[in-house]
């Protein structure tokens, strides 16, 4: 490894020094504010070194990672999610928390970590260790309160699944193994593939697809989104997606031309099922947690939508839409469980979480519920919000691609999403019933909630801002 | 100067934003100079762009002010165009807007929405303005939907009665129809010409369908019939009077109610190229003005009465374009707005006299009460008369004339023109006898009515105009093709004037009241009063079975249709949820079987 690779990983060391400062402090002495403090200051220290030495070009570090625009830009995304879950952590454990507050960071560090390295890696060791490092210290974040049946429940449940899921995922990187004796992906996939090859591709996807909680592999979601302290629902629905939807990106460009059809065919109905299904089910959900659940497996549907069409035509563009569409799915969830985050608190049995506790918020927090609001329509497509954006990108490639099938079950989700994300507005805007308890200061949490917001509506209403940037971000066009 | 063109319809229209902006916050004071400045201001501006324009020599001047709709081959420009007759338009709309606006701003004043009532009128001439300047058909319809929605407002102003909020609507829905009729024209024409800037229409080279063309007019005609109040269109109009006297002198006597005969002056080169479309225009003219000049005769309501002149007035217009006086058919336009504007500001004048009394026959006797206002009524029905030296008679003189040799009109149609000037003069001089002769009328309010007061100094242009107004010359020979100006027999030039003095005889003896006047009440009278039973007839051709359509179709049949697929919805749902049941081994299952269902289709469809 050259000094000129070990420049490359800057932001990967930087994570990692935190970390390690963060376990002495721990050992010398605890201090909640400070291990806060510590985190966000490594998080933007990674940030602005991602920054400085932002990839123009493709250049890979030893055998296992590589360094390139697209990982580059979704690296920008992690942080982003890492910063604001950082941030909203304070507010959330309170002072005089019975839980010990500093491994949190340092959990949420390594996760971190494992997700960045995931976009980067280029080799099955890489890809196993860095998704089961973001994954385990996610795991642990899901039981942070031992108090909380449910989190201890959905902890298990995604112990579980999430194991067979990696076994699922180990073994067709074996049986790929197996017939091209190759282990960096990109040779791994190049040679004319038999039915075992293909195979082993379909259990990696399998695998992937678990994360991703895409249909038929979903099931898990809900009850462990549900069960998890609200802080670390955000850190599943956000880091661990866009890290592992960024490595499912990568996999699918790399198919060989005649394996090509089969792909498409089989990830368009997993898509097409997935955003009918996950609004369906979303339907008549009154636990916030859960329909944000499944709203993520509708989203997630709408995401590989252009991963189906990436494999049909110029690569670019789609890119630039599922970034798009990703950025503003993020963004919303980030400010959904942030104003939640706001309202909870992680020493109590339960969060906020019944539709029917946050009726009248309006009018008692007319601020958060605007911000909430504005995450909903977001959510739901809706002009001036950057969602709209993201569907019209994504709508435009389908129709371009005269893939009808998935227009029309874009539009049908559209249309049902519509219904729940306005029962959950007109929840807010209802009289109010009861006193709904808010986290007083906080105001780094709300100016960073403010920053995020202003985003939304900013790249909704002016989308050629981050347009053209993001064809030079991603190097495309 | 011409460079300022488009400030003269920006000035009403930032006059109108600002009032809305600040609704309620202005005294009526700063309201009234804000709303009748800004007319004002665009009346000189145009006066002084008329003289360059004038002066110029230019046949068209062109303003393009911003690529509106860019449509690849036919981009649409917000674009103004003055020639002469937009010109005559302008002036007709700003400057006597202007003097009405005057008047409104004292008949108003006490009004607690005062504010309101500038937005609209400011809007209106906005909206009149860019009706007659618009390059293309689709400014002209902005423009014609813009008056449409002000009329509206304008007529339901005093909307805590309903039946002045019954009388908006119908004269909305009624226009709606020839609005949509000529919506549809004009689609017609884009599909033809592919363009619809109208001087890109008027002289296109491409070969259009005889037949085609005809619809288009025929829609087009429809949508004029409509605004301008004429057969079978005309229902509206009568109960448009509901709305306050300025709004009626503005909207429903000089300026919007004269669109229609704007619109086939304009487009009047589509009209020459199809046979016989004149004739119809020329037919619906003639049969309009003996119609409401029969109507005119039974009112009781002084508005009213005025109404049906102006529809009758408007079918003169309609004639002369049928006989293809387009110059003298405007000329009447423009002296019918001076002395009908005349006459329904003197009206306004009376009715607030009189404790807001419009039954004539409960007036009575003005002459000696109201010398002054009843001076006006007598000079504005003398122009509605065409008596010999006002304007009116300069103008109909004219059209009659052109009636009688035109090949597309004739002496039949010359003739149901000369029986409405003695229908005119009857119903113009017994309305006169009745309102001002006879016994006094016991209840006159003290109000200052002094010449100088605001209730009469904007009349005075007015009067003027409505007297010596016949002598402006118009120059419309850039406009349209000098048609040959006849020179018919001595008779057929008098002939329209001896009857009008065989109607005021006749009026002498059947109206003059001896004794106190009274309304006489059977059912003839009452079928003629109530518009010659066309309110009846539609009502039962449209409304009733419209009505009971909607009474069977109560519980909306498509609506079934949306609660099937809210209740599809919710017993997916239903169905669906059973399968996220908390179970881990249903869980582990289910991601097993997923996971070979995709195995499995691999291999299907290999």
């Amino acid at each position: 490894m050259s000094l000129q690779e070990l420049w490359l990983l800057l932001p990967v060391l930087i994570i990692c020094v935190g970390v390690l400062t963060l376990m002495l402090q721990a050992a010398w002495q605890r201090n909640n504010v400070l291990a806060q403090g510590l985190t966000v200051l490594t998080l933007t220290l990674a940030l602005g070194a991602l920054i400085r030495q932002y990839p123009t070009d493709m250049r890979t570090i030893t055998l296992l990672f590589e360094h390139e625009p697209i990982g580059g830009f979704f690296s920008l995304l992690l942080l982003m999610v890492a910063i604001s879950v950082a941030l909203l952590q304070g507010p959330y454990m309170g002072k005089n928390s019975k839980e010990v507050a500093e491994e949190f960071y340092i959990l949420l560090l390594l996760s971190c970590l494992g997700s960045i390295l995931l976009v980067m890696s280029r080799h099955v060791a890489s890809v196993i260790l860095s998704i089961e490092l973001m994954s385990l210290s996610m795991l642990a974040m899901l039981a942070y309160n031992r108090e909380r049946k449910l989190a201890l429940e959905g902890a298990m449940k995604y112990l579980l699944l999430s194991g067979a899921a990696t076994s699922l995922l180990l073994l067709g990187f074996a049986l790929l193994y197996a017939t091209s004796g190759q282990l960096l992906l990109t040779q791994m996939l190049s040679s004319p593939m038999q039915l075992v090859a293909k195979s082993g591709f379909v259990l990696v996807v399998a695998g992937l697809a678990f994360k991703l909680s895409l249909v038929p592999l979903h099931f898990w979601t809900p009850d462990v989104y549900q069960g998890a302290p609200v802080n670390s629902t955000l850190l599943l629905t956000s880091l661990s997606k866009a890290a592992v939807f960024a490595l499912f990106i990568k996999l699918i460009l790399l198919i060989p031309p005649e394996f090509e059809a089969d792909m498409v065919r089989m990830l368009s109905w997993m898509a097409i099922a997935s955003m009918l299904l996950g609004n369906w089910l979303a339907l008549q959900q009154r636990s916030l947690k859960r329909l944000m659940a499944y709203s993520a497996i509708a989203h997630m549907g709408y995401v590989l939508v252009a991963g189906v069409i990436a494999m049909g035509i110029d690569h670019s563009l789609v890119l630039e839409g599922a970034s798009y569409y990703l950025l503003a799915y993020l963004v919303a969830s980030i400010l959904i469980f942030a104003v939640l985050t706001l309202l909870s608190k992680l020493d109590e049995q339960q969060d906020l979480d019944d539709l029917p506790q946050l009726q009248g918020l309006f009018w008692q927090h007319p601020w958060l519920a605007s911000v909430m609001t504005l995450a909903f329509l977001s959510l739901a497509g809706m002009p001036i919000t950057i969602g709209f954006i993201g569907k019209f990108y994504l709508l435009t490639l389908a129709v371009k691609l005269s893939a009808w099938w998935l227009v029309t079950a874009m539009l049908v989700g559209s249309a049902v999403g519509l219904y729940y994300y306005l029962r959950v507005i007109f929840t807010l805007f209802a009289p109010l019933q009861r006193d709904i308890q808010q986290t007083s200061g906080a105001y780094l949490s709300k100016m960073w909630i403010g920053v995020i917001t202003a985003g939304l509506l900013l790249l909704g209403i002016l989308p050629g801002l981050l347009g053209d940037e993001l064809r030079r971000i991603l190097a495309i066009g | 100067m011409q460079d300022l063109l488009f400030l003269v319809p920006v000035l009403p229209l930032a006059s109108a934003l600002v009032l809305l902006l600040t609704a309620g916050r202005l005294s009526p004071f700063v309201v009234a100079i804000l709303g009748v400045g800004s007319i004002g201001l665009a009346a000189l501006l145009s006066l002084f762009i008329g003289l360059a324009f004038v002066a110029s020599g230019e046949p068209v001047f062109h303003q393009v002010l911003f690529n509106w709709l860019p449509i690849a081959n036919a981009p649409i420009n917000a674009a103004l165009q003055l020639d002469q007759l937009s010109l005559v338009m302008t002036g007709v709309i700003t400057g006597v807007g202007w003097m009405i606006h005057w008047y409104a701003a004292a008949y108003m004043y006490d009004d607690k929405d005062i504010q309101r009532f500038f937005v609209y009128m400011n809007l209106f001439v906005f909206a009149m303005l860019i009706l007659v300047l618009g390059d293309s058909l689709v400014l002209l319809y902005l423009g014609w939907e813009g008056v449409g929605l002000c009329s509206f407002l304008l007529i339901g102003f005093w909307q805590h009665d309903p039946n002045n909020v019954k009388a908006a609507k119908k004269a909305f829905i009624v226009t709606r129809v020839g609005d949509t009729a000529m919506m549809l024209g004009l689609l017609i024409l884009f599909t033809e010409f592919g363009s619809l800037h109208i001087a890109t229409i008027l002289s296109s080279p491409v070969p259009v369908a005889q037949h085609t063309l005809w619809l288009a007019c025929l829609l087009l005609v429809g949508g004029a019939v409509g605004k301008s109040a004429q057969l079978p269109l005309q229902t509206w109009l009568p109960d448009a009077m509901a709305g306050p006297p300025p709004v009626s002198a503005l909207i429903h006597a000089a300026t919007m109610v004269t669109a229609g005969v704007y619109l086939i002056a304009r487009l009047h080169p589509l009209f020459l190229q199809v046979e016989g479309i004149l004739t119809l225009v020329a037919w619906i003219g003639a049969l309009t003005l003996v119609l409401a000049g029969i109507a005119a005769l039974f009112q009781s309501d002084i508005k009213r009465v005025l109404a049906y002149s102006t529809m009758s007035q408007i079918g003169y217009m309609f004639l002369g374009l049928g006989a293809l006086a387009f110059d003298s058919a405007i000329f009447h336009l423009m002296t019918h707005a001076f002395f009908k504007a005349l006459l329904f500001l003197t009206a306004g004048s009376i009715i607030v006299k009189l404790h807001h009394q419009q039954n004539i026959y409960k007036m009575g006797g003005l002459f000696r009460s109201l010398p002054l206002t009843s001076t006006f009524l007598l000079i504005g029905l003398l122009a509605l008369v065409a008596f010999p030296g006002t304007s009116g008679f300069f103008s109909k003189e004219a059209i009659l004339a052109a009636t009688w040799q035109a090949h597309t009109a004739g002496p039949v149609f010359w003739s149901l023109g000369v029986l409405g000037a003695f229908l005119t003069s009857l119903y113009s001089f017994r309305l006169l006898f009745i309102v001002c002769f006879g016994p006094a009328s016991q209840h006159v309010e003290e109000r200052d009515f002094s010449p100088a007061s605001h209730f009469v100094l904007p009349l005075l242009p007015l009067f003027v105009l409505a007297v010596v107004g016949g002598f402006i010359t118009l120059d419309f020979s850039r406009v349209f093709a000098q048609a040959a100006h006849p020179h018919v027999t001595l008779w057929i030039e008098w002939m329209p004037v001896a009857v009008s003095a065989f109607g005021f005889v006749v009026a002498w003896v059947l109206y003059f009241p001896r004794t106190t006047p009274r309304q006489v009440d059977g059912t003839m009278t009452r079928f003629c009063r109530d518009g010659l039973g066309f309110d009846w007839l539609y009502n039962r051709l449209f409304t009733q079975p419209l009505r009971l359509f909607a009474r069977l179709n109560k519980s909306d049949v498509i609506d079934h249709f949306y609660r099937f697929v809210a209740w599809l919805n919710f017993r997916l749902n239903a169905v669906l949820v059973t399968s996220q049941n908390g179970k881990l081994r249903w869980y582990l299952y289910g991601t097993l079987a997923g996971c070979v269902l995709m195995l499995g289709g691999l291999i299907w469809w290999r």
